[in-house]
């Protein structure tokens, strides 16, 4: 059963990923994009963490995505305008595409799907759980990174402030 | 019936079958909170609503049904097709999604749900999130001015009012401890003689408050129906959707109403719990009058302007919810330790 | 002395303030709840029209039975729309159809040109024509509603005779019958 939604969803997710950068048609990228983030959703749900399942929804097709999607409906539906590829484009990705699949091949040999040592899943990936890592082991990089996210909205408002003078 | 529920095929049974009922009772409900809403705007305008199909009006929406169905299904030139049809059947489907976990007290001690999730009120969140997504797209594949405005005040109204909302249920959690929608409900206390459960606005009256007036911001509604505001946007994003389409997104609002209402009743108020009445009518009961208090709103107040919409978004609601948050942290804190 | 410009009531308002109106509003709308509705049920009942109210016509009658109106055509040449057609005859002693001269052979109206001003009711001199109070004329083919002197001269309803034969003035031409023309 699992392994069935996994392969639904993975291929999903692939496909998503290979619509983004095929579609000509702005919107429709977008919309793959939110089907990559659904399924990878799911992919979490499988492995239990069903409050990263709900934060991805959340934050990520919830949020993110609908304000991709602000910016493109506000820009109209303009579609992709010229090839303006560089010239040797097609050939150094496709070098850079191997070497990264190399790369990856060179990093899974050897893992295997397992399921975890000791783990109550009852326990594992809920809430409380997460809440506890968060706020505990993981106090110190939690608030480094809430205090980043901040510096990055005060920048992003002094940024889009009109010039006064 | 626990035994069955263990069975694996026996557990798909009676999860599909479960789903079907929920949704014949929510397609039904729907039906007569539409009914509902044009007798009780009548009455507060002091005439009697729609009184001619059917005893008292009641066979009203079949009626309209009927005509919906029957019209032709139109769709405008030099639209985005594919997504000009899909946006309305996001809008329905993240309506119904949401009461995969709401759970319904049939009796005592008996109660009913299609998937009893640790993350309940978080996953209704995510599902309601999705909303933004009809609107938007229906706005954008309309091809219309007035769709596309609708759309995006409604995809930045959407996104600003899920954080208030959001945040004002934290108080809740805090105090239950848990997301799982039955805790909240089964939440007791020890309160001198009385051990029981309690409804829950007893002790984050602020919350409820900020979730009431985002509930209403989220299901789109008077005075925030801004998305479809008639007077600048003729139908904001529904300008172009008629026939079933139509009937889609408008399925989408009540379902989307009811649910706001059922989970007032399960945060704030008790859920099934009421006195000596029947679980199953205290729900319906207390459902019942929190989709009167959303159409007594909308017989009462004027649409607000956008920029007000926003600021009371940003300004009021947020801060007063963060404020709630840390209040009711420090007097947990204060209360346990 | 010059009014003092009203200060805008904002200014001395408080959150509270705010909060009480919205409840005022609240209370306001609920109360119209349950006050009774002015909905008057349309077919079933019917507002009252008034005495003056323009609907369908009607061609009257004397006492008698003879028909009042004259074939003067005077109506016809005040309808602004031309929505009638009279067409006179005359009487004869074997045939008296009217007191005057002459009787109205064919009169018809267009109703669904007629606009409803009442200027044909004002223009006839011996009021053979009036406006009834039926305002329900509605049908399904557009023949029917080229009224023909048959359904013009249908009765009255009672109220409206009734109210008719108390105005004040008398009839301009008697009766036929009595004096002799």
């Amino acid at each position: 059963m699992a392994i069935a939604v996994f392969i639904v969803f993975g291929l999903l997710a692939i496909a998503g990923g290979v619509g983004v950068i095929t579609f000509h048609q702005p919107i429709r990228s977008v919309l793959s994009l939110v089907v990559v983030m659904l399924s990878l959703s799911v992919l979490f749900l499988l492995l239990s963490a069903q409050f990263v399942f709900v934060v991805q929804i959340i934050v990520y097709a919830g949020a993110v995505m609908v304000l991709f999607l602000f910016v493109i409906a506000l820009l109209g539906p303009a579609r992709e305008t010229g090839p303006g590829r560089l010239r040797f484009q097609t050939g150094l990705s496709s070098l850079f595409v191997l070497a990264f699949f190399g790369l990856l091949y060179a990093m899974l040999q050897g893992v295997q799907y397992r399921q975890p040592d000791h783990t109550d899943l009852n326990v594992f990936g809920t809430v409380q759980s997460i809440a506890v890592g968060l706020f505990t082991t993981y106090l110190y990089p939690f608030e480094l990174t809430s205090v980043l996210l901040l510096v990055a909205a005060i920048g992003a408002i002094y940024l889009s402030r009109r010039d006064e003078s | 019936m626990s035994d069955l529920y263990k069975d694996p095929i026996g557990h798909w049974v009676v999860v599909v079958l479960a789903m079907a009922v929920v949704l014949f009772v929510l397609l039904t409900a729907t039906a007569y909170t539409v009914w509902f809403e044009r007798v009780a705007l009548g009455h507060i305008q002091r005439r009697p609503g729609p009184n001619r199909v059917g005893p008292w009006g009641l066979m009203q929406l079949a009626a309209d049904g009927i005509k919906l169905a029957f019209k032709e299904s139109f769709v405008p030139a030099k639209t985005d097709r594919v997504i000009y049809v899909i946006a309305p059947t996001i809008a329905v489907a993240a309506a119904f999604l949401a009461w995969a976990v709401i759970p319904i007290g049939l009796w005592y001690n008996v109660q009913y749900w299609i998937a009893d999730v640790n993350v309940g009120v978080l996953l209704i969140f995510a599902v309601s999130s999705l909303n933004v997504y009809a609107i938007v797209l229906g706005g954008y594949a309309s091809n219309n001015k007035y769709s596309l405005l609708g759309g995006l005040r409604s995809a930045a109204q959407l996104i600003s009012y899920e954080m208030a909302m959001g945040l004002s249920l934290v108080p809740t959690f805090m105090i239950v401890g848990s997301l799982r929608l039955r805790d909240i409900v089964d939440y007791t206390v020890h309160w001198g003689p009385y051990t029981g459960p309690i409804p829950l606005i007893l002790l984050t009256p602020i919350g409820f408050l900020i979730y009431m007036i985002a509930a209403v911001a989220e299901t789109n509604r008077t005075p925030f129906d801004l998305p479809e505001a008639e007077q600048e946007l003729i139908g904001g994003f529904l300008t172009e959707y008629s026939g079933l389409k139509f009937v889609m997104y408008y399925l989408a609002e009540y379902v989307n109403v009811i649910t706001a209402s059922a989970l007032a009743t399960l945060l704030f108020f008790g859920g099934w719990y009421l006195w000596v009445v029947p679980p199953v009518l205290a729900f319906f009961l207390k459902v019942v009058f929190f989709v009167f208090v959303y159409i007594w709103l909308r017989g009462t107040f004027p649409r607000l302007r956008y920029d007000m919409l926003m600021r009371l978004g940003w300004k009021v609601l947020l801060p007063l919810a963060i404020v709630n948050v840390i209040v009711t942290g420090v007097i947990i804190v204060l209360v346990q330790g | 002395m010059a009014d003092e410009p009203k200060k805008p009531e904002r200014e001395n308002q408080s959150v509270l303030d705010d909060i009480g109106a919205l409840a005022k509003g609240l209370k306001t709308t609920l109360g119209e709840y349950f006050s009774p509705q002015v909905t008057t049920e349309y077919p079933e009942e019917k507002s009252p029209r008034s005495e003056r109210y323009r609907g369908r016509h009607y061609l009257r009658r004397y006492d008698n039975g003879l028909e009042r109106c004259i074939g003067c055509e005077l109506c016809a040449a005040a309808c602004p729309v031309g929505c009638i057609l009279v067409i006179a005859a005359e009487n004869s002693d074997e045939n008296r159809v009217s007191p005057g001269e002459r009787y109205a052979k064919t009169y018809e109206i267009n109703m669904l040109r007629c606009i409803f001003c009442g200027y044909c009711e004002e223009a006839c001199p011996v009021q053979a024509i009036v406006l009834g109070p039926e305002y329900e004329l509605s049908d399904t083919s557009r023949e029917k509603f080229i009224y023909t002197k048959e359904k013009l001269l249908e009765p009255l309803p009672p109220d409206v005779q009734a109210r008719l034969d108390s105005r004040p003035h008398p009839d301009p031409l008697p009766p036929a019958g009595e004096g002799k023309t």
